[in-house]
């Protein structure tokens, strides 16, 4: 029987998502922040900070990433379904999400194909890496449980 | 009531067990299921026979409404006990507990992955798989020594 998660287990899930991305934010800020301000409504406040907007997309946005993830990472909603194609579906779910918060709130130039690429770039590789250390994680796991279980057979 | 009498007496070679009853019921049934278990045998029904299947020939064993089933390579039986005097006297013999409705003898189990929600995915020696729920796969790392 496996333990039903509470509403407590979502909101954690969803403030340490929200809690990591507001720290990466901060820190680019305090990096790029004043240069940015001009470009991008989440540095609109220069190096001082984040504005209350942003604080609140970045929420809207771990709510999404909070949902997909109970969604294609647990089998709450989807029983039976390959890992390597629920961590696709992940994925896209919060790329087209940031696509359109990008559009909808300005995140940096629309028309500014340099800007994309860039996003997208980023995106990729944050990807690859993830799901690349994923697989190691899961592939060093099999192994070891594959070994634990021959030797116990002998 | 039911009566119980024990002679134990080194004049005999083997154990014995005679059970006298009026008439055959599910209680009888059970016990001299428990009993087969001992001697590392299961009495299973499939299509109104009684068959007694070597403990070491099953895959996994589960429980669908109230019935529980047992599974071998290429044949489901259907067993007159509860799952949990099954498990009761098969825990000892390399079986374990993965889910609240089965368990499974770890000795046919081919391979294992890693599942979703930290389960396990096991793959038995005929091909089929079965999942051990979160709550029961630490203890089947456990029980593989790997906690």
């Amino acid at each position: 029987m496996d333990e039903k998660k509470t509403i407590f287990d979502y909101i954690k899930q969803l403030f340490t998502t929200y809690g990591i991305m507001v720290v990466i934010f901060i820190v680019t800020n305090l990096l790029v922040g004043n240069e940015a301000r001009v470009l991008s409504t989440l540095f609109s406040l220069g190096s001082v900070g984040l504005s209350t907007a942003t604080l609140l997309q970045l929420l809207f946005l771990a709510v999404i990433i909070t949902v997909a993830q109970n969604i294609f990472l647990s089998d709450l909603v989807i029983k039976n379904m390959a890992l390597i194609v629920r961590n696709i579906l992940f994925f896209v779910t919060v790329m087209v999400a940031s696509t359109l918060f990008i559009i909808l709130f300005g995140w940096f130039p629309v028309g500014d194909p340099r800007a994309w690429i860039g996003f997208i770039v980023c995106f990729a590789i944050c990807t690859a890496v993830s799901a690349f250390i994923m697989r190691l994680e899961e592939n060093a796991e099999n192994k070891k449980m594959q070994e634990a279980l021959n030797k116990f057979k002998k | 009531m039911m009566k119980i009498n024990l002679d134990i007496d080194g004049k005999y070679d083997d154990t014995e067990v005679i059970i006298r009853a009026p008439h055959l019921n599910n209680d009888i049934e059970r016990m001299v299921a428990m009993m087969r278990m001992i001697d590392m045998q299961i009495a299973v029904r499939k299509d109104n026979e009684t068959y007694l299947i070597e403990t070491d020939k099953i895959l996994y064993i589960e429980a669908v409404d109230r019935k529980t089933f047992v599974y071998t390579n290429s044949e489901n039986y259907e067993s007159e006990l509860k799952l949990y005097e099954i498990e009761q006297e098969l825990i000892e013999r390399d079986f374990l507990r993965i889910s609240k409705n089965s368990i499974v003898n770890l000795r046919k189990i081919k391979s294992l992955k890693t599942d979703v929600n930290r389960k396990i995915r096991i793959t038995l020696q005929n091909g089929e798989q079965i999942v051990v729920s979160r709550m029961y796969s630490d203890e089947l790392r456990r029980k593989l020594g790997l906690r």
